[in-house]
């Protein structure tokens, strides 16, 4: 083919080649991927100073050899696997990776025949090249920042979701993603068309017993005009796992998005999720529930840039800690000088169930123009003894009143999500409080 | 009450006798003007003519060294702290009359200055002493015999460690150590002037101490140094207020200030800051609560190019509690970069900062924070609060508040709200016969109500009137 | 017409909010000492009236005259308008945080009579025999206007502020609404007693409650815009009755004033 390249940097011993994907791959996404893999090798380890990585030690994600794993980049799947998982029908569209590279996906009639893209993201991007090539990159390119880049570079199991205008799915399209080997490179990416309405689970899980992982997730989502996408990210994976996470939001005009982050697993989680609020009237709620315990840090980052008028922002993140769990909330609202009447809106809440347990917050605000109402808050603190007291005086034991209490705590936030999802989000919080 | 409008004036004309009221200088008439920059030499220079016992002069070389090694601050605004020209800098001035113990012996052009800024008058009415540093020496200095009696030490810095060696050299920079930062380690080398202030066990000094503290020569830095013990049980109330002449190269002021508040204290800083718009103000100001003491800083900045301050409170003993109380001003190209630091290490201890902040034409007012409780500081409690209000589609805000708990058992609040001046308030005031720049005044002084309510009354009539002077360039 | 002279006078009066027209054409004549209802169901245009003829800066008259003693009350801006005796009670007052009640009346009694020692001294004097009026307890003074006000409270702060500015014209936008019986009394008693002979009143009210108290010598009817009917003080007993369902402008003649 000679689509290969070789590489000094990051190999000092022998020189490493660029693999082209597949004899079938595009130019112009091995040139895409190329433009990743040297800002991956050539870009410093971002600096420990600026906030997003104060309080994560971003050498744990660096891959030093990732082209010697044999489990980087995709491939077209088997469709034998199709029939081995059937999709229930509580879904419009569903996903799910057997191996990290094979990625199969299933879909409803009405889906299929409304005309949703519903695939691979490798069969997506030779099949759909124009619709592709149009968006892959656009939110988190290959210079957005090193990891990104590196997912960029050698992505194994990938979606493409489409949504035409004004389609609406009533049922949730749902993503399985298990990583299996030592390192997986997860990316997905979302079209939503003009007016079109749907509810996507992205659902990262994994089994403690496969030992630990690298996991590095990349999502870029294109809210069209008048569209109303919720996103639900539900990361429960291994304790031994450690997760770089990136999901980037373009809000079109008069759109609304709405973003849950549950927050579970690994030993250590980075999540840098962003939403811009591109056209006007955008609107974006964001909401997380974030439990850490035994070892595990959390360290959740959440940005809403407004550069257009009349646009809205709400967040609220609600954090729990637990034996020695560490939680570092870092987040900005930055408001243009061009965004005018933009109201946003940010609290992140915190609480410690036991000495030990570190909670940081930095809500940061970064307003240009006058015409803004913002506010935001942070608390945190153990949970209220009168409370415990109260409940015990009617019979609760102990371990009941602090569930209950902290039931309370998530609920406002729970109350927004699919029943299912905010069901298995109770359950994981009960599990994590009785272990 | 303060009336802060004034019909009569012209409300253009006012802030245009800026330069004439608040920006006049008088002829540089030094004793000593000693060469730009700042080496060993000139370090060795400030300690000898000042006379000072051997371990001050270490303490200044060592400090120097500490100033050439480190670098610059990596956060805050970085851009404009890179334009400061250390080498171009006066680092010791001494005016030509030494220090004056009565009002009659100062010097007419000193007096002219302070007679401008209101100080003799503000005397007769309630100053228990003046510590009036001019330049970078203090040259006049009185202490009501009363203060005397009760064994109060009201002194300049240098005064201070001349007379009373043994507790300047026990407290001397234990608060705020040299290598802090590299201001405070150029301030520990070439420090002049500030005050030094002792209150004995249980004494309680009714009335404010105040200072008054002027930068008078182009290029001329100002590095005072004040250290202020409360004893057990005392209390007492500092003021400083700033105001400078205007000139067209830039300065720097570079202060330490160091409280210490031993068990049962109370301790209030108050801070109002006026510095000319072409002062660098980088300080440095820390305090340390022990056990059931109470320290408060209270803190205003209306002046300068860049400031860039943060208080601090220590809380080591049970029970002590800390309030940081600031407000600041950015108007056109001021960079007010301010905030609070508080940090819980002992039990029961408790905390509360309110900021306030209004931005005006290319203004940036930037609150910067932090919050740290350890885990020895259980059952503590925090709360922030930070209020930014911009008054312009090119004014700026940020908020950076930092909170970094280890402790389960605290309670931490924190909130922040940005807003403009409501249509719907400026409406329900002119409705009622005010005009629009009055009611925007109204609307900003209520705004910041929660800060002038704790200065003394003169302080909240000049703070207003300040404001009202801010506000001017582009109102109407 | 009587031998008073004509103190307010609007002459087709449009008001346009977001360019939607929401008064379409009205007209008003009070004499001096006349008190007058603008009654009508929600949404007839009676606040938008209200609001456009005090200056408010959303609600803009498109067109039509409006004259307070002689003088061209559109040519003004808010501020001028309320020094020429025009005021505006508010239906939902603002919270000024911060800002003390005395600071604020001090600083609009300034504004409006000037400021020297004689002058601030009655008007303490002053203050306090309208708090007592009013019924209002001193601390009121140095609580932050409307800053976390009752209802009743915020409407009191609006008749005080109407007693001690002294307005020849008053308009009283819905200044019953969310009162109980007792702070009603209240509120009128402070309504009578601050509008002299010579002063007038425009009540704009949804309910006739407040008419029993505050005796209307002309009752207007707005609706979708316009007054579509007037008549005296009886009018308004007839609508408590009847509703307003009768006199809509298919139903009814239209009568005038």
């Amino acid at each position: 083919m000679g689509k290969s390249i070789t590489l000094g940097a990051g190999a000092k011993t022998n020189p490493v080649e660029f693999r082209a994907v597949d004899k079938h791959e595009p130019d112009w996404f091995y040139d895409l991927r190329k433009a990743g893999w040297e800002f991956y090798h050539d870009s410093p380890l971002p600096s420990r100073t600026v906030h997003l990585w104060r309080y994560t030690d971003p050498s744990m994600f660096v891959v030093e050899r990732p082209e010697d794993s044999k489990h980087i980049l995709p491939v077209i799947p088997d469709k034998s696997l199709t029939g081995k998982r059937k999709m229930s029908d509580r879904y419009s569209c569903f996903g799910y990776n057997q191996s990290d590279r094979q990625t199969v996906t299933q879909m409803d009639d009405k889906s299929r025949g409304g005309g949703v893209i519903f695939k691979d993201l490798y069969s997506g991007l030779r099949e759909n090249p124009e619709l592709v090539s149009g968006y892959l990159g656009g939110l988190a390119g290959y210079d957005f920042g090193k990891f990104e880049a590196l997912n960029l570079a050698l992505w194994n199991s990938g979606y493409l979701v489409y949504i035409p205008d004004n389609m609406i799915l009533e049922k949730p399209i749902y993503l399985h993603r298990q990583p299996t080997g030592g390192l997986s490179l997860f990316r997905l990416l979302v079209i939503a068309g003009m007016n079109s309405e749907f509810t996507l689970v992205d659902d990262y899980s994994g089994q403690d017993d496969r030992g630990g992982g690298l996991i590095n997730s990349v999502v870029e989502i294109f809210a069209g005009d008048v569209s109303k996408v919720r996103y639900v990210n539900f990361q429960r994976l291994g304790n031994a796992d450690k997760i770089s996470m990136t999901v980037r939001t373009k809000a079109g005009r008069d759109s609304e998005f709405k973003a849950v982050y549950a927050g579970f697993g690994g030993s250590s989680a980075k999540i840098n999720a962003g939403t811009v609020l591109a056209g006007r009237g955008a609107a974006s709620k964001m909401s997380g529930v974030i439990f850490a315990d035994g070892k595990q840090r959390m360290d959740y980052h959440t940005g809403h840039h407004h550069v257009s008028g009349d646009t809205y922002s709400d967040l609220d993140f609600k954090v729990i800690l637990k034996d020695k769990g560490k939680s570092a909330y870092t987040g900005l609202i930055r408001i243009e000088k061009e965004a005018l009447n933009c109201n946003a809106y940010q609290e992140n809440r915190n609480l410690m169930l036991n000495p030990g347990t570190k909670a940081e917050s930095i809500p940061e605000l970064e307003i240009m123009t006058d015409q803004v109402s913002c506010t935001h808050g942070a608390t945190m603190g153990p949970i209220d003894q009168d409370m415990i007291f109260y409940l015990k005086s009617r019979g609760f034991t102990e371990a009941e009143a602090v569930m209950t209490i902290v039931e309370g705590f998530v609920e406002t936030t729970l109350k927004n999500m699919p029943e299912d999802f905010s069901r298995e989000i109770r359950e994981k919080v009960a599990e994590k409080l009785e272990s | 009450m303060a009336e802060v409008i004034n019909r009569d004036n012209g409300l253009n004309d006012i802030g245009n006798d800026y330069a004439a009221k608040y920006g006049f200088h008088d002829p540089e008439e030094y004793f000593h003007k000693g060469a730009r920059g700042v080496n060993h030499e000139v370090v060795e220079m400030i300690s000898r003519m000042k006379n000072e016992p051997d371990w001050m002069r270490e303490f200044r070389h060592k400090a120097l060294d500490t100033f050439l090694a480190k670098p610059m601050p990596n956060w805050g605004d970085t851009e404009l702290m890179a334009s400061i020209d250390f080498d171009n800098i006066y680092y010791y001035i001494k005016p030509i009359e030494a220090q004056k113990k009565s009002w009659d012996d100062v010097p007419d052009n000193i007096k002219n200055t302070f007679d401008r800024l209101g100080i003799p008058e503000a005397e007769r009415k309630f100053l228990a002493g003046v510590s009036a540093q001019y330049e970078s020496e203090v040259v006049y200095h009185s202490l009501k015999e009363d203060l005397q009696k009760q064994g109060i030490v009201f002194l300049d810095m240098d005064s201070g460690l001349r007379e009373y060696p043994e507790i300047v050299k026990k407290y001397f920079s234990t608060v705020i150590p040299v290598a802090d930062n590299k201001f405070a380690a150029l301030n520990s080398a070439v420090w002049s002037g500030g005050s030094f202030i002792y209150v004995p066990p249980g004494v309680d000094v009714k009335i404010p101490l105040q200072a008054y503290f002027r930068i008078n020569a182009e290029n001329m830095g100002q590095f005072e140094r004040t250290l202020i013990i409360a004893d057990k049980g005392s209390r007492v109330h500092y003021i400083e207020g700033c105001t400078a002449p205007v000139y067209s190269t830039d300065s720097l002021h570079s202060a330490v200030v160091e409280l210490i508040a031993l068990e049962d204290a109370y301790i209030r800083y108050t801070t109002i800051q006026n510095w000319s718009r072409n002062i660098f103000n980088l300080v440095t100001k820390r305090a340390v609560a022990h056990r059931n003491s109470t320290v408060e800083w209270v803190d205003g900045n209306l002046g300068s190019k860049l400031t860039m301050k943060y208080p601090c409170i220590n809380l080591v003993g049970e029970g002590a509690k800390g309030e940081i109380l600031s407000i600041a001003f950015a108007g056109d190209d001021q960079h007010q970069d301010a905030g609070a630091k508080v940090i819980h290490s002992a039990p029961n201890t408790s905390s509360r900062i309110t900021s306030k902040s209004i931005s005006k034409g290319a203004g940036r007012a930037s609150y910067r924070g932090l919050v740290k409780v350890y885990p020895t500081a259980v059952k503590s409690k925090v709360s922030v609060e930070c209020d930014a209000l911009l008054l312009d589609p090119e004014s700026r805000s940020d908020t950076y508040p930092t909170m970094e708990i280890d402790s389960d058992d605290v309670r931490i609040e924190h909130e922040a709200r940005v807003s403009k001046v409501a249509e719907e308030q400026l409406f329900y005031l002119t409705s009622r016969g005010l005009t629009e720049d009055e009611a925007r005044l109204l609307i900003i002084n209520g705004f910041i109500e929660p800060f002038t309510k704790e200065l003394p009354m003169e302080y909240a009539v000049e703070l207003n009137r300040l404001i009202e002077l801010e506000m001017e360039g582009s109102v109407g | 017409m009587a031998d008073k002279k004509i103190l307010f006078s609007i002459r087709d009066i449009h008001v346009s909010v977001e360019g939607k027209e929401v008064v379409k054409g009205v007209s008003l004549d009070m004499q001096g000492g006349e008190k007058h209802a603008i009654m009508g169901p929600n949404g007839s245009g009676k606040s938008s009236l209200a609001n456009a003829l005090a200056g408010h800066p959303n609600y803009t008259i498109t067109s039509g005259e409006a004259f307070l003693d002689g003088k061209n009350l559109l040519e003004m801006d808010a501020t001028a308008r309320s020094l020429a005796g025009l005021f505006l009670a508010f239906q939902y007052p603002l919270a000024i945080p911060g800002v003390t009640v005395a600071n604020f009346l001090r600083t609009a009694m300034k504004a409006k009579f000037g400021g020297d020692e004689e002058k601030l001294r009655s008007f303490r004097k002053e203050l306090k025999s309208r708090f007592e009026l009013l019924e209002i307890d001193n601390s009121f003074a140095t609580r932050y206007v409307n800053d976390g006000f009752s209802g009743g409270e915020k409407k009191r702060l609006e008749i005080l502020q109407m007693a001690m500015l002294k307005p020849k014209v008053a308009i009283l936008d819905e200044t019953d609404s969310g009162l109980d019986i007792d702070a009603l009394r209240i509120v009128s008693n402070g309504i009578n007693a601050s509008a002299t002979s010579e002063d007038s009143v425009l009540l704009v009210t949804h309910y006739q409650r407040i008419l029993n108290y505050v005796k209307p010598d002309k009752v207007h009817v707005m609706m979708d815009g316009k007054i579509v009917h007037s008549g005296g003080p009886d009018l308004a007993r007839q609508l408590e009755d009847q509703g307003y369902d009768w006199m809509k402008p298919d139903n009814a003649e239209k009568v005038e004033a």
